[in-house]
């Protein structure tokens, strides 16, 4: 059954994801915590895509008649 | 109604009630002539054809489409009986009919709505970032809003979207609209964008989206306003006085909407570039310590080769100063008094020899 929900959660995590990536290529950088830091984006990564995936749009036809 | 007698006022009540009984309203379709505004409030022109003509009269207000001597329009108008036993048709509302005066309708109206600065790229406001509430208007029916709804679906998801359905095209499709915009904006809860699409259509159809009342009610909606009417090629007065402009409705679905493919492809890219990277600083790390370890054994080598050069050269030096080796070269040694008479011990490299000195002499 799809999913009808809200995207703040997801757009977390792609900032989220982001940061994360933004972190290898800054100064904070360290090689024995990389590849910690690394299965952390591939986790984040995959979850961005179920949740995207899982989560519909909610459309509403309004009962108002505009013709009056 | 022959034996009845009637005062004129009565008389003419009694026409347009009859009137109003057999035609409240009719749809007429003529060329403008004599047209004239009294007083800055009231319109007057007459409808023709060819053998015919009958006048027409509207306020100013209602007037939605700029007019002009010949232009053929099409009126929906009630006809009426003046207090003055004039006949004449009271406009309700009005559009140009055939390509010439729609296109000549649109540039003047165009024309005016830009002096009033309607267009000015400075009122475009932008869309937020992070859409949620969308508020729609469509007809439900129309080709335009499919392809909005499965587009917008395709993309993204968590949308709320509240949908009026309005016709698109017609006489009362301005009205229409205009009251949904309305709607929306009287929102307690503002939706972040109002979307209007119609899908592609002739000239005629998509007219409505020329009306000025409704193009004045999209630039004053506090809601910013994407427009996805018609074609590519299409161009309203409404598209004008949006906010953003999408070329159809499907491009108005991409223009509100993050695509979620690319969000993938991105990530993935993203992902396999940071694990590139790791490879990388892994190795410039490894070359690192191999370079260090390399220059650390060449100091050593340089040192010991040093070393060893001098081993050699003191070795030399010390064999250089070893007797044996002097002998060796074909000298040989005296031990004794070099005095006439005396007997000395001369040594060679291989023999031992006593000898008697007969004689000696300084140098």
């Amino acid at each position: 059954m799809p999913k009808k929900g809200k995207t703040e959660g997801v757009t977390a995590k792609i900032d989220e994801l982001k940061a994360k990536i933004n972190w290898f290529y800054s100064d904070d950088f360290k090689l024995d915590a990389a590849l910690e830091c690394y299965d952390e984006v591939i986790k984040l990564s995959k979850e961005i895509e179920k949740e995207l995936e899982e989560i519909k749009n909610s459309v509403t036809v309004l009962s108002k008649d505009f013709s009056k | 109604m022959e034996n009845l007698t009637l005062s004129v006022s009565e008389f003419i009540d009694f026409t347009n009630q009859t009137l109003d009984g057999a035609y409240p309203t009719v749809t007429i379709e003529g060329e403008v002539g004599s047209f004239k505004v009294n007083q800055g409030k009231y319109v007057f022109f007459d409808l023709k054809d060819e053998g015919a003509s009958v006048p027409c009269f509207l306020s100013l207000y209602n007037l939605r489409m700029q007019l002009e001597e010949g232009m053929k329009i099409i009126v929906l108008a009630k006809p009426q009986l003046t207090n003055w036993g004039k006949f004449s048709l009271t406009v309700l509302n009005m559009r140009p009919k055939g390509e010439g005066t729609i296109k000549k309708s649109f540039e003047l109206l165009k024309k005016k709505l830009a002096e009033e600065g309607l267009f000015e790229s400075a009122r475009k406001r932008p869309l937020p970032e992070k859409i949620r509430n969308v508020a729609l208007v469509s007809s439900t029916d129309a080709a335009g809003y499919a392809d909005f709804i499965k587009i917008l679906g395709e993309r993204w998801g968590g949308l709320e979207v509240s949908v009026a359905h309005v016709q698109v095209q017609g006489m009362d499709a301005p009205d229409q609209i205009i009251r949904a915009i309305k709607y929306f904006n009287q929102q307690e809860e503002l939706a972040d964008v109002l979307v209007i699409v119609r899908g592609g259509g002739s000239q005629q159809d998509l007219s409505a989206f020329n009306d000025e009342l409704l193009v004045r009610e999209v630039a004053s909606s506090r809601i910013p306003t994407v427009t996805g009417i018609g074609h590519e090629i299409d161009e309203s007065l409404v598209d004008l006085a949006a906010d953003v402009v999408a070329s159809t409705p499907s491009n108005a679905a991409q223009m509100i909407t993050p695509d979620k493919q690319a969000i993938y492809a991105q990530n993935q890219q993203s992902v396999l570039y940071a694990g590139e990277h790791i490879l990388r600083q892994a190795e410039l790390a490894r070359s690192g310590a191999f370079e260090a370890v390399e220059r650390l054994g060449a100091f050593i080598v340089d040192q010991v080769s040093g070393k060893l050069a001098d081993v050699r050269t003191l070795t030399k030096m010390a064999a250089g100063l070893n007797p044996e080796q002097v002998l060796r070269q074909g000298y040989a040694m005296i031990k004794g008094e070099l005095t006439v008479g005396s007997v000395v011990e001369i040594t060679t490299s291989d023999k031992i020899v006593s000898a008697e000195v007969k004689n000696a002499k300084k140098r």
